[in-house]
C-alpha cells in the first residue's frame, strides 16, 4: 500500500514541474512549486511509514520550513517586481539587470 | 698593536673623505700628516720590539679544504724596516705637502690629503699583507691613489692623460702581475708568504711564474718597456712626485721582488732577466736625464736610473745591498722633489724650466744647501748616503761580474753629471724674474732640514742595516779602499758640468749645435714614447679604423642590410600571398561563423524561465528512460 | 478500507493539483491549492504522521495560504488579469514528456520491489519525532532555523524597499 503513496508523491512532483512549465502567472507558479514540495513530503513520509522509522519526517519536517522560507522570499520577490517593472508574468522577466 | 700602522692611514682616509668639507683643508692636512708620524712611530716602536718574523692573521677568508685566503699582517725584518723608511719619508713630505698645497686651499684640497691617506694606506698593506692576495690589493690601491694624485689638476688636459698613461701602463704590469699571482698559487698551492717561503723549492714552472709577478715590477717601478708614465707623472702637485719616487709607488715594485726573493732566486733565467733589464734601463734614464730641461723631470729619470740600479743587484743576487739603497734613495729623492717643489713655490709656480731659472743661491739659501745635498748623495759623493749605498752594490758585483759594475758606473758618471747640472744651471749663474722669488715657508723648510741631515747621515748606518738583515759586509776600511772608483766616477762626472756650466769652459750652445741629432735621440727617450703613442696607440686606431670600415662596413654591414632586404623580400611575399590570401580569409570566416554561431546560440539562453524548467522534464525523461532501460537489461 | 481512504485521498490530490495549476484567477487558484494542501495533510494521517499532518494544516492552509491571498489582494487585478493564461507551445511541447514522466514512474513503482524491514511505527508520533529531531537531527534543525531567520531578513527588506517605491 506505501508504494502507491510514494507513486501519489512522484506524480504529484511531476505536476507541479507541468505547471511551471505551462503558467504565465508567476504566483500560479510559486504555487505549482509548493504542490511539488508537498508532493516530496508525501514521498518521504510514506518511505518512513515503509520502513517504520520517523528520520524521513525529520525531513519532512526541515522541508517545510524551507517551504516557508521560500514563499516569503518568492512572495517578496514577486510583489518587488511587480512594484518596480510593473509586470508580473514570467516571460516579461528575461532579464536579472534592468 | 701592529696593525695600529695599517689603521692609522685607513682612519685618517675615511676621516678625510667624508668630514674633509666639513673640518677645511688646513685640517685635512694635520690629520694626514699626524696619521703619517703616528704610523711612523708605531713601526719604529714594532721594529725595536720585534723578535723574529710574526704572521698576524686577521680573518681567514675563503676557507677551502686545505687551504685559505688569509687576510693579515707578516712582519720581519724586510717588512718593518722598509715600513719604517716609508712611513717616517711619506710623514715628512705630507708635513711638507700642507705648505705647498697651502696656495691651492678652498679649493677642495682635502681630497688630495684624502688620496695621500689611501696612497700610504695602500703601500703599507703592500710592505705588511702576508698574502700575495692582500699585496695585490694594495698594488692596486696604489695604482688607484697614484691615477688620483698625478690627476689632480685634472682641469688640465696634460695632468688627466698623464694620468690615463700611468694608470694604463700600471695595468699592463698588473695584469702580468696577477697572472703570475694565479700561476704561483697553481704552482704551490698557496699565496700565503710565510707558507710560500716554507715550501719555496725548484719547480718546472717557477720561472714563467717569476717572471710574470717582475712584469708587474717593471710596471709599478717604471723600467723599460713600461717606464714612460713615470716622467709624464710630474704632471701631479711636487709632494706626489715625492711620495711616488721617493716612499710609495715605484719603491714597491723594488720591494716586491726583494720580498719574493726566495722564489725569484730559484730561477736564475728570471735573475738574468731582471739584470738586463736593470742595465739598459738605468744607462736609458741616466742618457736620457742628461738633455732634460724640466727640473722635475730630470729628478724623475733619475729615479728611473736608481730603481734599475736596484733591479740590477737584485738582479745578480744582492737585495739587503738593494733594499739599502731604496732606502737611503728614499731620503736624497725626497729631498731633491722637495727642493724642487720649493724652487717652483719660490717661483711662483711660473715655470719648470732649468734654463728659465738661475741664480736663486742668493734667494733661496736653504733650499739650494738641501737641493746640493740632495745631489751629491745622488751622485755618490762621499760621505753622502748615495755614496755608501751604490757603492756597496757596485762593490758587491765588482768580484762577480765586472762588465755589470763598470755599467752601473757609467751610470753613475751621467747621474753626477746630470743632476750637478741641473743644481749648477738652477742656483747658480744670473736669472732674472718678473717677481722676486722667495725663501719658503718653514713648515717646507723644516721637512727638508730633516731629509738633508738622513741624507748626509743616513749612509753610516749601512753596517748596522746589514748586520740587522744578517747579510755580510766588508769592513769600512776595504769597503772604501774598494769604492775608489765610485769616488772617481762622482768627482769626474761634477767636474763635466761644473766646467760646462758654471765655468762655461766650452758654450753648452755649441754642443748643442753639434749634437743635436743625439740630443733630439735622448730628449725624445730614444723614441720610445713617439713609438708607444704614434705607432702602438695610433697604429692601433688605425687598424681600427681600418677593420671598421672593411669589416663592418662593408662585410657585417652589408650582411646586416642584405638580410634585410631579404627579409623584406620575404615579408612581402609572405603578406601577398599568405597572408592576404589564406590567413585574411580564414580569419574572417572565423569571425563570421563565430558571429553567427553565437547569434544562434543566444535563442538557448532566452531568459524565459518555463523552457529552462522545460529542459529539466526533459532531463528527467532521460534518466527515466535510461533507468527503465537498464531495467529491462 | 486502507485502500478506500488513499483513494479518496489520492484522487482529490489529483485533481486539486491540476486543478491549481490550470484555472486562470489567482484566487481560484488558492481555492484549488487549499484542497490540495487538506488532502496532503489527510494522506499524512493516513500515514500516520500525526505531527506533520498538524504542522501541514498549520503552516500551509493557515500561513502560507493566507500569505498567498494577502500578496494577491496588494496587486492590482487589471493588471494580473492581463498577464494570465498558459504558454501554449510550451503546452504542446511538455504534455508528452509529462504524461511519459508519469506513465514510466507508475511502471517503475509497480513492477519495483521493496523490502521487508517494516516496522511497526510507535503509538506516540510526536515524542518519536521530537526525540530525533533533538538529539540526532539537532544540527540540521538549527540550520533550518538559521535559513527562516534570513529568509524573514529578505522579506523585511524587500518590504522595506516596496514601501520606498
Amino acid at each position: 500500500m506505501d508504494k502507491y503513496y510514494l507513486l501519489l508523491g512522484i506524480v504529484l512532483v511531476f505536476i507541479g514541474i507541468f505547471g511551471i512549465i505551462i503558467r504565465k502567472n508567476l504566483i500560479t507558479m510559486l504555487v505549482a512549486t509548493e504542490i511539488m514540495l508537498n508532493g516530496v513530503n508525501i514521498s518521504l513520509v510514506s518511505v518512513s511509514h515503509f520502513l517504520g522509522k520517523v528520520d524521513a519526517q525529520v525531513m519532512s519536517i526541515i522541508v517545510l520550513t524551507v517551504a516557508a522560507s521560500e514563499v516569503a522570499i518568492g512572495l517578496g520577490l514577486v510583489v518587488s517586481i511587480f512594484r518596480l517593472k510593473g509586470y508580473e508574468a514570467s516571460e516579461e522577466i528575461t532579464e536579472l539587470r534592468d | 698593536m701592529q696593525s695600529l700602522i695599517l689603521l692609522f692611514p685607513l682612519l685618517s682616509f675615511i676621516t678625510i673623505g667624508l668630514f674633509g668639507r666639513r673640518i677645511g683643508d688646513f685640517a685635512s692636512g694635520v690629520i694626514n700628516a699626524g696619521a703619517g708620524i703616528l704610523s711612523f712611530i708605531v713601526a719604529l716602536i714594532t721594529m725595536l720590539s720585534m723578535k723574529g718574523p710574526e704572521d698576524i692573521v686577521f680573518y681567514k677568508f675563503l676557507p677551502l679544504s686545505n687551504t685559505s685566503v688569509d687576510i693579515g699582517i707578516y712582519i720581519d725584518k724586510l717588512s718593518i724596516s722598509t715600513t719604517v723608511t716609508v712611513t717616517f719619508v711619506a710623514s715628512v713630505i705630507f708635513v711638507y705637502a700642507i705648505g705647498y698645497m697651502r696656495y691651492l686651499f678652498g679649493n677642495w684640497t682635502f681630497k688630495f690629503f684624502a688620496y695621500f691617506s689611501l696612497f700610504l694606506f695602500s703601500m703599507l698593506l703592500i710592505l705588511l699583507g702576508d698574502s700575495l692576495i692582500l699585496m695585490f690589493f694594495g698594488w692596486e690601491g696604489v695604482g688607484l691613489a697614484s691615477y688620483l694624485l698625478i690627476g689632480y689638476f685634472h682641469e688640465e688636459k696634460f695632468a688627466t692623460k698623464a694620468s690615463l698613461e700611468a694608470f694604463v701602463m700600471n695595468r699592463i704590469g698588473d695584469w702580468s702581475f696577477i697572472l703570475g699571482i694565479i700561476y704561483t698559487f697553481w704552482l704551490f698551492g698557496t699565496l700565503s708568504l710565510p707558507k710560500l717561503f716554507e715550501n719555496a723549492s725548484y719547480v718546472p714552472g717557477i720561472t714563467l711564474a717569476t717572471l710574470l709577478l717582475f712584469g708587474g715590477a717593471v710596471g709599478k717601478s717604471g723600467q723599460i718597456p713600461l717606464h714612460t708614465w713615470l716622467p709624464n707623472a710630474m704632471a701631479g702637485p711636487t709632494p706626489v712626485s715625492a711620495l711616488l719616487h721617493a716612499a710609495t709607488m715605484v719603491a714597491a715594485g723594488v720591494y716586491m721582488v726583494a720580498r719574493l726573493y726566495p722564489i725569484f732566486s730559484l730561477s736564475s733565467t728570471t735573475l738574468s732577466y731582471i739584470t738586463i733589464t736593470g742595465v739598459v734601463t738605468m744607462l736609458f734614464a741616466a742618457l736620457v736625464a742628461t738633455v732634460h730641461d724640466d727640473i722635475k723631470k730630470i729628478i724623475a729619470f733619475s729615479t728611473m736610473s736608481q730603481l734599475a740600479i736596484m733591479f740590477t743587484a737584485l738582479g745578480m743576487g744582492f737585495p739587503t745591498a738593494a733594499m739599502f739603497h731604496l732606502t737611503t734613495h728614499a731620503f736624497f729623492k725626497a729631498l731633491l722633489f722637495l727642493a724642487a717643489g720649493a724652487v717652483i713655490t719660490g717661483l711662483h709656480h711660473h715655470t719648470q724650466n732649468i734654463f728659465e731659472m738661475g741664480g736663486l743661491k742668493k734667494y733661496m739659501p736653504i733650499t739650494f744647501g738641501a737641493f746640493m745635498i740632495g745631489a751629491l748623495a745622488l751622485s755618490g759623493f762621499p760621505p753622502f748616503a748615495g755614496y755608501f749605498s751604490k757603492d756597496a752594490i757596485v762593490s758587491s758585483i765588482m768580484d762577480k761580474n765586472t762588465l755589470v759594475a763598470t755599467l752601473i758606473l757609467i751610470a753613475s758618471l751621467l747621474t753626477a753629471y746630470y743632476i750637478t747640472r741641473e743644481a749648477f744651471v738652477v742656483f747658480l749663474g744670473e736669472g732674472h724674474y718678473h717677481e722676486e722669488p722667495h725663501e719658503v715657508e718653514p713648515v717646507m723648510s723644516f721637512p727638508m732640514l730633516i731629509l738633508s741631515f738622513l741624507s748626509l747621515m743616513g749612509g753610516f748606518l749601512l753596517w748596522n742595516y746589514f748586520s740587522y738583515m744578517n747579510s755580510p759586509i766588508e769592513a769600512p776600511s776595504s769597503f772604501i779602499a774598494h769604492s775608489i772608483y765610485g769616488i772617481i766616477v762622482a768627482i769626474v762626472g761634477i767636474s763635466l758640468s761644473y766646467l760646462l756650466y758654471v765655468k762655461k769652459f766650452v758654450d753648452p750652445n755649441i754642443l748643442y749645435e753639434l749634437f743635436k741629432p743625439i740630443h733630439t735621440l735622448m730628449k725624445s727617450q730614444f723614441y720610445t714614447e713617439y713609438i708607444y703613442h704614434n705607432i702602438i696607440a695610433k697604429g692601433y686606431l688605425a687598424i681600427s679604423r681600418l677593420v671598421y670600415k672593411a669589416v663592418d662596413r662593408i662585410i657585417i654591414d652589408g650582411f646586416v642590410n642584405g638580410v634585410a632586404k631579404v627579409f623584406m623580400i620575404l615579408v612581402r611575399f609572405v603578406w601577398e600571398f599568405i597572408d592576404i590570401r589564406f590567413i585574411d580569409i580564414i580569419l574572417h570566416k572565423i569571425v563570421i561563423w563565430t558571429f553567427s554561431f553565437g547569434r544562434k546560440l543566444k535563442i538557448i539562453q532566452s531568459g524565459y524561465l518555463n523552457q529552462y524548467i522545460f529542459v529539466i522534464l526533459l532531463g528527467i525523461v532521460i534518466i527515466l528512460a535510461l533507468i527503465i532501460k537498464g531495467m529491462r537489461l | 478500507m486502507e485502500l478506500l481512504v488513499f483513494v479518496v485521498i489520492s484522487i482529490i490530490a489529483i485533481v486539486s493539483a491540476l486543478g491549481s495549476i490550470l484555472v486562470k484567477s489567482p484566487i481560484h487558484v488558492m481555492v484549488w491549492f487549499l484542497g490540495f494542501i487538506l488532502s496532503v495533510a489527510a494522506s499524512f494521517f493516513a500515514l500516520k504522521a500525526d505531527l506533520l499532518a498538524g504542522l501541514q494544516l498549520v503552516i500551509y492552509a493557515v500561513a502560507i495560504v493566507v500569505f498567498y491571498v494577502l500578496v494577491i489582494t496588494t496587486i492590482p487585478w487589471e493588471k494580473v488579469k492581463m498577464f494570465e493564461g498558459f504558454y501554449k507551445k510550451e503546452f504542446v511541447f511538455a504534455l508528452p514528456a509529462f504524461l511519459f514522466t508519469i506513465g514510466a514512474s507508475i511502471y517503475l513503482v509497480i513492477s519495483s520491489r521493496f523490502s521487508n524491514l517494516r516496522q511497526p511505527l510507535t503509538k506516540d508520533n510526536v515524542s518519536a519525532l521530537g526525540t530525533v529531531l533533538f538529539t540526532k537531527y539537532i544540527a540540521p534543525f538549527e540550520l533550518a532555523s538559521f535559513i527562516l531567520l534570513i529568509a524573514m531578513i529578505g522579506a523585511i527588506i524587500f518590504g522595506k524597499e516596496k514601501a520606498n517605491g
